[in-house]
């Protein structure tokens, strides 16, 4: 039994964490619930010995423990399954649960092997000790990480946002075998924002809101709605309304594109779909199955391979071809594409500039004068500060110190101005809290009203069923035929995210 | 009695202090460093012991705590800003006058003197020092934009030799025909020492810009072929054969045309009189502004805060990379070739590999010391020139090793990075006994 005892930890002026006390008990999964940068990963990172507390006290069995490295939480039998795999390509299974263990000078790798596959078996595992990493999918890496701290010895478990690179099979696999480890009398912690989720695995839930426990209660007690309520701290709702389609016109028309990346790997194959104007299209797919090059296809980014075709069809002009042109050509030529790049302050938003530069990078080069502008720039930020309610001291505060939200809420803003007749947008409620995802939700439904072509790149398939008028399915590269949101089911997208596209196609 | 006599013949009075004065040095800095081991030491033994005996505690059992952690700073306001700065550089100021006193035996009050009388001692000292600070200054100047880029331009000083060589060609060649039109041949002299910078600029720029290349690299090398393009000029232009000295250009004595395309003190003189480096001054103090208002005012200075900030987002807002990252370069290259334009003009009046005298470099340290803020900029260049011109009036006047002197300012700009550490981290000393009683307080 692990106890914390008003934990607290600081950064700067940024309470992650404070005063927070909090019982996990062997033979129980724990899941911590809470929005984004409500501290639920500093919280276990003290746990794992990545982060020392500033304040506060942890307890294993009633005897206090101090944990200052991995190694420290490892030896008191802790262990944690990060969001971001740590796992060495190159080596094996076996290889890799073994890194970093030092016990004597000579190896038996056979032995270690064999003792894998036990470990393995016991938990349910289905796992290969002598396959190389490179050759895993994600799920049998997680599996992988999950062996590695069960092999140390770890009596907890920590499990940092486990199903967001999952398929819903996969998450169902996941569970079970979670639940084996709790028979088996595991302590296991789940962070997670995925209320249903929460709800299916878990026995306890703690809630975090801005660093402060809110309430413990036992899942038995709870429901979808009151959680939420819980973690935002206001009444929500979460409905997401779907406005009629009104006369679609097509503004895109890509044909057989097709995307190389620097190893030679297709990431794109033969993709071809139309995106119409007054239509929201949303595009399924785990997580880096190509959709990042096939937004950055459409804005010019990325180079394509011989064949591609990408056509836009000008409200007042004729068609223009895409292919091959460079942003600079692409927005001399007067097209208004707009998009919401999917990693925000790598492309997109200049982290180290406030609102207002940030917004200049739309307006700036209007005019041919020498001297930049910041007049129109400026009113913009405003504009976009008081509507989307972006909190930031000032509109000239470095957008990198604001939260994920807020920087979220520019870009998106940013974009919206730029009066786009074609949308784009990657992961655009990633890192968002609950209310937040709901105005952008809104936005975006504004835009289809106003008649402008959406694409939204999503991950949570309950919210792609809900908001867009056809669904894609993007998986290693290939792409499904639209689907009718209204038909078809989580599950059936599930299924076309695990490469069953071909089988689906040769029917 | 042979052996007698090598003993005398190397250890002679005069040998022995020679020896025994090395020898004291040497033993001042070991004494220096072992007295820090040894403090270190004691510390840390006095805290183990601390811990120890917490461990003994039974209550205490079990908690090995981290010494002391580092967290981020609030935001500190502009006068505890300046009081950590100034407070942290006079405790290495008086470290370097402890190190001196100690090496040297010389008092705190001379050396202090010593160090005025090296700058403020005659006006040619004080003309020297604000000389040789906007020389700094202005090369510094020409590193900010690159800098602001992420651009690792270290080829300044290359940029600036051949700046020079070019001036120094011109004035050799071109005098005869423009010694009455001197304006004309002045704007020669600047136009070839820019475009001389810029030919060493271009190279890198296109390389980074179409291939990627990387700069720092490239740059680095083409220092060292300005160095030796310098060289080759010296010896075929030196004045006595083998010297590879080329003398001084247009001297007031034999030569024809005396002082002729020197700044100013045959160029506008009529303004700014002769003897003084006004107008010196006063072209670098034009450049700094206009660089001032070109990164702060223009779209062009804006493009290159984007490209610096992030490649992607530049692409991603329709900026075209390539041609930002060459004119950037070429802009930065073009100020370093007129600084050298302004050295063989304006100072030294002559050509030699180290005319530069590694400002190339030591602008690097000035530009982030100084964190691209102009003002900054200028004390920082100041305070450099101040403790090297007084390194020299120390090596003369009370014999301190020029080099040591080199390892003295290095402890001085070491102190200054260290005040922007405190600025911008505070360290806490864990105490878990009081952080005990505040959780008690807190709960009760």
């Amino acid at each position: 039994m692990f106890e914390l005892k008003n934990l607290s930890k600081y950064f700067g002026e940024v309470v992650a964490n404070e005063d927070i006390s909090l019982t996990i008990n062997e033979g129980e999964i724990l899941a911590l619930l809470g929005e984004n940068g409500s501290g639920k990963t500093t919280l276990m990172n003290m746990l794992a010995g990545l982060y020392y507390p500033d304040r506060g006290q942890i307890f294993l069995n009633g005897e206090e423990i101090v944990i200052k490295s991995p190694k420290d939480a490892s030896s008191y039998g802790i262990g944690m399954i990060h969001q971001h795999f740590k796992l060495v390509d190159l080596l094996t299974a076996a290889e890799n649960v073994i890194l970093g263990l030092n016990k004597g000078f000579f190896l038996d790798m056979e032995k270690v092997e064999q003792e894998i596959k036990e470990v393995g078996e016991m938990y349910g595992f289905d796992i290969d000790p002598k396959k190389k990493v490179y050759n895993m999918t994600v799920s049998e890496k997680q599996s992988l990480e999950i062996i590695k701290v069960l092999y140390r010895g770890a009596n907890l478990l920590i499990l940092d946002e486990p199903t967001a690179v999952l398929t819903p099979q996969e998450t169902k696999q996941l569970f079970k075998a979670l639940r084996k480890l709790k028979e088996r009398g595991k302590a296991i912690v789940l962070i997670t924002h995925k209320m249903n989720e929460v709800l299916g695995v878990s026995d306890s839930i703690a809630v975090l809101r801005k660093g402060k426990l809110v309430k413990r209660l036992a899942t038995k007690d709870a429901n979808e709605l009151m959680l939420a309520e819980l973690m935002v701290g206001e009444k929500v709702s979460l409905n997401i309304k779907r406005s009629k389609v009104k006369d679609p016109v097509l503004r895109l028309e890509i044909r057989d594109l097709s995307v190389k990346n620097q190893y030679g790997k297709m990431v794109l194959d033969n993709v071809s779909f139309d995106a119409y104007g007054g239509e929201i299209l949303g595009i399924a797919g785990i997580s880096g199955s190509g959709q990042k090059e096939l937004l950055e296809a459409i804005a010019g980014l990325q180079g394509t391979q011989k064949g591609s075709d990408i056509t836009y069809y000008h409200p007042k002009h004729n068609e223009i071809k895409l292919i091959g042109k460079s942003p600079f050509q692409i927005k001399r030529l007067g097209i208004s594409l707009s998009f919401v790049p999917e990693d925000r302050l790598g492309m997109g938003l200049v982290g180290s500039m406030g609102m207002v530069d940030n917004v200049l990078l739309r307006t700036y080069d209007e005019t041919p004068n020498f001297y930049k502008n910041r007049k129109r720039a400026k009113k913009i930020a405003k504009a976009i500060k008081e509507e989307l309610a972006v909190s930031t001291p000032s509109e000239e505060t470095a957008v990198q110190t604001l939260s994920g939200g807020n920087v979220q809420k520019v870009l998106v803003g940013r974009e919206i101005a730029n009066n786009p007749i074609v949308f784009m947008t990657a992961y655009a409620v990633r890192g968002l809290d609950i209310n937040t995802s709901y105005v952008i939700y809104d936005i975006l439904n504004k835009q289809k009203e106003a008649g402008v072509a959406v694409i939204y790149v999503g991950e949570d398939l309950d919210v792609l069923l809900a908001l867009s008028d056809k669904i894609l399915v993007l998986s290693n590269g290939k792409i499904s035929k639209p689907l009718d949101p209204k038909k078809v089911t989580k599950e059936e997208i599930g299924l076309l995210m695990t490469n069953k596209i071909e089988e689906e196609l040769e029917k | 009695m042979i052996l007698s006599s090598v003993v005398d013949q190397y250890f002679r009075l005069e040998r022995y202090a020679k020896i025994l004065k090395v020898l004291a040095q040497i033993f001042i800095v070991v004494a220096i460093i072992a007295v820090c081991v040894l403090g270190a030491y004691l510390l840390v033994n006095l805290i183990r012991s601390r811990q120890k005996r917490k461990q003994e505690d039974p209550e205490e059992k079990n908690t090995k705590i981290p010494l002391f952690r580092i967290t981020k700073q609030k935001e500190l306001k502009f006068w505890q800003k300046l009081i950590i700065r100034v407070g942290i550089f006079l405790v290495g100021f008086a470290l370097y006058m402890m190190i001196i006193n100690l090496i040297t035996g010389a008092s705190n009050a001379q050396i202090l003197s010593t160090l005025f009388k090296g700058n403020f001692g005659s006006s040619i000292n004080i003309w020297a020092l604000l000389r040789n600070t906007f020389l700094l200054f202005g090369v510094g100047v020409a590193l900010i934009p690159v800098f602001k880029m992420r651009f690792w331009n270290i080829g300044a000083e290359g940029q600036i030799l051949v700046g020079g060589l070019a001036t120094f060609a011109i004035m050799k060649y071109l005098t005869p025909a423009f010694h009455n039109m001197q304006f004309l041949l002045f704007i020669i002299m600047f136009l070839g020492g820019i475009l001389a910078g810029m030919l060493w600029g271009i190279f890198p720029a296109l390389f980074k810009a179409k291939f990627g290349t990387n700069e720092t690299l490239f740059t680095l090398m083409m220092n060292y072929i300005a160095i030796q393009l310098v060289r080759y000029f010296c010896i075929k232009w030196e004045k006595v054969p083998g010297s590879g000295d080329v003398g001084i250009i247009n001297n007031v004595f034999g030569s024809e045309y005396p002082k002729v395309g020197w700044i100013p003190n045959n160029f506008l003189s009529s303004i700014f009189g002769s003897g003084n480096y006004v107008l010196l001054l006063l072209l670098v103090g034009v450049v700094a502004l206009a660089m001032y208002v070109y990164m702060k005012y223009t779209k062009q200075g804006y493009e290159i805060k984007v490209v610096g900030g992030s490649v992607n987002t530049a692409n991603y807002a329709a900026i075209d990379v390539e041609k930002v990252t060459i004119r950037t370069v070429l802009i930065s290259s073009a100020i370093c070739g007129f600084v050298g334009m302004l050295i063989v003009a304006g100072v030294d009046h002559s050509l030699s590999p180290n005319l530069a005298a590694g400002r190339g470099f030591t602008a690097i340290t000035v530009t982030w010391l100084g964190n691209f803020n102009m003002g900054f900029m200028l004390i920082i260049s100041a305070l450099l020139t101040f403790f090297s011109a007084g390194a020299k009036r120390l090596a003369s006047d009370i014999s301190l090793n020029a080099s040591m002197s080199d390892v003295l300012i290095g402890i001085l700009i070491f102190f200054i990075l260290i005040s922007e550490f405190f600025i911008r981290y505070k360290v806490i000393i864990n105490r878990k006994k009081k952080d005990k009683e505040e959780l008690a307080n807190a709960s009760n």
